[in-house]
């Protein structure tokens, strides 16, 4: 971006998110616009009108820029990936892997590249395609934490947890803090029933991001599994402090609630409980286990 | 690791797609793959159906079924995410038939293309098999696109094949009766069902671990009906991941077979769990200091849950930009303690209250304010002096100060301003009757879908959010007239309920069990859409949902 464009763009980009209208693209897809009539910079100007459009989510007057700039640039493999994430976004999968492809004929090296085939080839449904790619961008650069992010989440979502461990342990002892890393390895400890290994790990996430509900909820699960009902209580109500409408946190809390009535009748209100569940379907009239629930209170009460 | 532990040469449990751990006691995907096999390879059928729910074994089907073709003889296209244009389907097919980006846009050449490419693919002793999973979210007029594609065959055999893929609404949107002439067309229809019953759950699991080497029986038979009641009874998806975290567990602790306990805490544990952290997607070599996308999509996320704030003056920079929840979630529950002292002891003066939380120190974690001019914020003493004191002077509703015990205990210097600006100044939320007309009446008592329509569409309405105080007159929208008009109090908050005549209407037919339902819907969209009434840590929004449920009741059912 040259001196014109920030000096455009602090003038222009609104301070306050709030601020933010419609009218803001027009204003700096026509600056964008000018600037490629006057013929200034004209490269630049379609990459950034590109990613204003993609913003916007214009995604067919994005890959119109993209491909513009393409004809500038069309021996640069960060052209061709702009282009695929475009038809990514459009979900034209196939057309945005040849894009992908082309970017790393031009570039042998280029890891983005390889990552983004790797997510293509994991929408597609290919599971071992993806597997494939993402060891081969780990080969490529085994410090860079994507490429091995990308292929422990996919471990995980198909619940290989010892191949998801061993990436999420790389990953985190390459970059302690990363939070998603131990986020998830907490999810799987947890899992796998380790679940000392599983609070330490969210209480790591905690230090880093002390305003995660899920985390807090994670927690009270564990307390939960151990039967600390107490600290289990008080766990998801932290959550609920920091999100009030966490369905899974508000179901946690009125299934343990009702745990903890059906042992000791007198230390919680039942319709307290009725009325949570109440309120949760009122948020999801979808959620199953609220209707199970309140099917078990019913048969008990 | 666990596979030696239970002397199995492979894993039996993977939710991976792997043929070779097919149980063939799942009947009825047994049936589907080798039906649709001989639609394409024996009886070239033009159309053909895969119905099944999430987990019942679809994607390993079409595995199997492509991984069956010869390539030689076929040309194959997958297409996992359809929910696209049919130009844009056009252009995917075609470029996976040629192997090459196509670059044509409109619909007509596309059809001229894909038409040509049968025709030569063909020549080429090809055939073209067009894989579409996920069909359930083709639209209904790509659906009937595909159905026209069908057309493009010659006299003596079909071009092409298509396969749809999808979950049960693509059998529901098939069966219609508007879909006669497609549903006509389909050669065959199979549906992947869940396992039938406890018996081929158990069925399913022995072969699995025969198939990967086990001569022992691991699963205790009192297992089998815990496994079949968590798996939704019988989604291979969910059996296999509950084996194989029994099988891990088992490992861990030393057990020589799985017992029912073990099954049930497991299986008990893993549902409540939410999915993983997973890695935004974002475009390559974005400008470093190219930031208004970031702005912008932040905002696009604010708006879906904030109301549209109409302030008439300057004044708009305390609301517009509603100050988040500050403080970690130790310290709003300090505060919900403290709070809850004070209310058990005695009430104190609001301005006592006031005045201790002021001196209270919270350090902020939210950074988002730091980039606004400070002059936006800040008002001078003389207007804070003016802001502060109609609060001072609404102090004996002992009521209202249970609800401002949360706002009034201020994170930073900010949300002091705010939440004293915002004290000042009841909220009105007033509905208006944009789309009601279009509501259609219910012709009995509805169902829950309708009622959530229902909601959401009087929801929809609750979208205006005008702040008045002293200095702003409340201005009565016209469609008013047509309204319900109501006012209610919500700790601190005065809500006005305007329910469109019609809506009234609708929902005074209704029994009471869905009155209340309609009522619950609707409480939640304006607390959700409202996020200011639940702002306060020390408020359980349960009980703010539960107080505008219970006088959007008495309204709509006295």
């Amino acid at each position: 971006m040259n001196k014109t464009d920030k000096e455009f763009l602090a003038k222009k980009r609104p301070k306050k998110q709030h601020d933010v209208h419609i009218k803001d693209y027009e204003l700096v897809i026509s600056h964008y616009k000018n600037l490629i009539t006057k013929g200034k910079n004209v490269t630049d100007a379609y990459l950034n009108m590109g990613f204003t459009y993609l913003d916007k989510e214009d995604y067919e007057e994005a890959l119109k820029c993209f491909l513009k700039l393409l004809e500038f640039e069309p021996e640069t493999p960060e052209a061709f990936n702009n282009v695929g994430y475009v038809y990514e976004k459009m979900d034209m999968f196939d057309s945005a892997k040849k894009n992908y492809e082309k970017a790393l004929e031009l570039n042998a090296h280029n890891i983005e590249a390889v990552i983004n085939i790797g997510h293509i080839l994991e929408l597609q449904g290919d599971y071992h395609g993806a597997v494939n790619q993402y060891k081969k961008a780990i080969e490529m650069d085994r410090q860079n934490d994507s490429p091995r992010f990308c292929l422990a989440v996919l471990y995980d979502q198909h619940d290989m947890y010892d191949e998801a461990i061993d990436q999420y342990s790389e990953i985190i002892r390459l970059y302690p803090k990363h939070t998603k890393a131990l986020y998830n390895m907490g999810r799987i400890n947890f899992q796998l029933g380790n679940y000392s290994a599983s609070l330490k790990q969210f209480q790591n996430v905690l230090q880093l991001d002390p305003d995660n509900a899920d985390v807090w909820n994670n927690m009270g699960l564990i307390h939960e599994a151990k039967n600390d009902y107490p600290e289990a209580v008080a766990a998801y109500r932290k959550s609920l402090v920091l999100n009030p409408f966490h369905e899974d946190t508000n179901l946690n809390l009125a299934n343990i609630q009702f745990l903890i009535y059906q042992t000791s009748p007198d230390s919680i209100k039942i319709n307290d409980i009725i009325r949570r569940l109440h309120f949760v379907h009122s948020l999801n009239p979808h959620n199953q286990k609220v209707e199970k629930l309140l099917s078990r209170i019913e048969k008990t009460v | 690791m666990y596979c030696e532990y239970w002397n199995l040469h492979k894993a039996p449990f993977d939710n991976v797609p792997d043929p070779s751990m097919y149980a063939n006691c799942h009947t009825s995907m047994e049936n589907v793959i080798s039906e649709t096999v001989f639609a394409i390879k024996e009886a070239d059928e033009a159309f053909a159906v895969i119905i099944g729910a999430v987990g019942s074994g679809k994607t390993l089907s079409l595995r199997i079924i492509i991984d069956s073709l010869d390539r030689v003889k076929y040309k194959v296209v997958t297409i996992a995410n359809p929910g696209i244009s049919f130009a844009q389907l056009l252009k995917e097919i075609i470029s996976q038939v040629t192997g090459q980006p196509c670059a044509e846009n409109r619909k007509v050449h596309l059809l001229e293309t894909f038409h040509r490419l049968l025709f030569t693919t063909m020549e080429q002793g090809q055939k073209i098999i067009i894989f579409i999973d996920e069909a359930n979210t083709l639209s209904p007029a790509n659906l009937e696109n595909l159905r026209l594609l069908t057309n493009m065959q010659d006299d003596q055999r079909n071009l092409f094949t298509l396969v749809l893929a999808g979950q049960m609404e693509l059998a529901q949107r098939l069966e219609h009766p508007k879909r006669v002439s497609l549903f006509q067309r389909i050669g065959t229809y199979g549906r992947i069902d869940k396992l039938p019953s406890e018996l081929a759950v158990k069925e399913y699991i022995e072969t699995r671990l025969k198939l990967a080497g086990t001569k022992i029986k691991i699963f205790s038979d009192d297992c089998v009906p815990i496994i079949w009641e968590h798996s939704e009874n019988g989604i291979p998806r969910l059996i296999n991941k509950i084996c194989k975290l029994c099988l891990k567990a088992g490992e861990t602790n030393n057990y020589d077979y799985i017992s029912a306990g073990l099954v049930l805490q497991i299986s008990e544990s893993f549902q409540k769990l939410s999915k993983p952290a997973i890695q935004k997607r974002k475009p390559r070599s974005i400008p470093d200091d190219f930031e208004i996308s970031d702005v912008i999509m932040m905002d696009t996320e604010v708006n879906k849950i904030l109301p549209t704030i109409i302030i008439p003056n300057k004044e708009a920079c305390y609301k517009k930009d509603e100050p988040v929840q500050q403080t970690t979630a130790e310290q709003k529950l300090e505060e919900i303690t403290l709070a809850n002292e004070i209310f058990a002891t005695e009430l104190p003066s609001k301005k006592s209250l006031l005045e201790a939380s002021l001196q209270k120190t919270i350090i902020a974690t939210q950074s988002e304010h730091e980039n606004i001019p400070l002059n936006d914020i800040i008002t001078d003493e003389k207007t804070e002096k003016e802001i502060t004191e109609p609060i001072l002077k609404t102090t004996t509703e002992p009521k209202q100060e249970t609800i401002l015990l949360a706002s009034e205990i201020p994170s930073t210097e900010i949300s002091v301003k705010e939440s004293l600006l915002e004290m000042s100044r009841p909220i009105s939320i007033k509905a208006t009757q944009s789309e009601s007309e279009n509501t259609p009446l219910p012709e009995s008592i509805p169902d829950a879908e309708t009622l959530r329509d229902i909601a959401k569409s009087a929801s929809a309405e609750v979208s205006e959010v005008n702040i008045e105080d002293n200095r702003f007159e409340y201005k009565k929208h016209q469609q008013l007239e047509n309204e319900n008009y109501d006012e209610v109090v919500i700790g601190e908050y005065k809500i006005y309920l305007a329910i469109p005549k019609d809506i009234l209407k609708q929902v005074k037919s209704f029994n009471r069990e869905s009155a209340n339902k309609s009522a619950g819907f609707w409480a939640a969209q304006i607390i959700k859409k409202n996020p200011q009434l639940t702002r306060s840590a020390l408020v359980d929004p349960v009980y703010i949902w539960n107080e505008i449920k219970d006088n959007i009741l008495k309204r709509i059912a006295p």
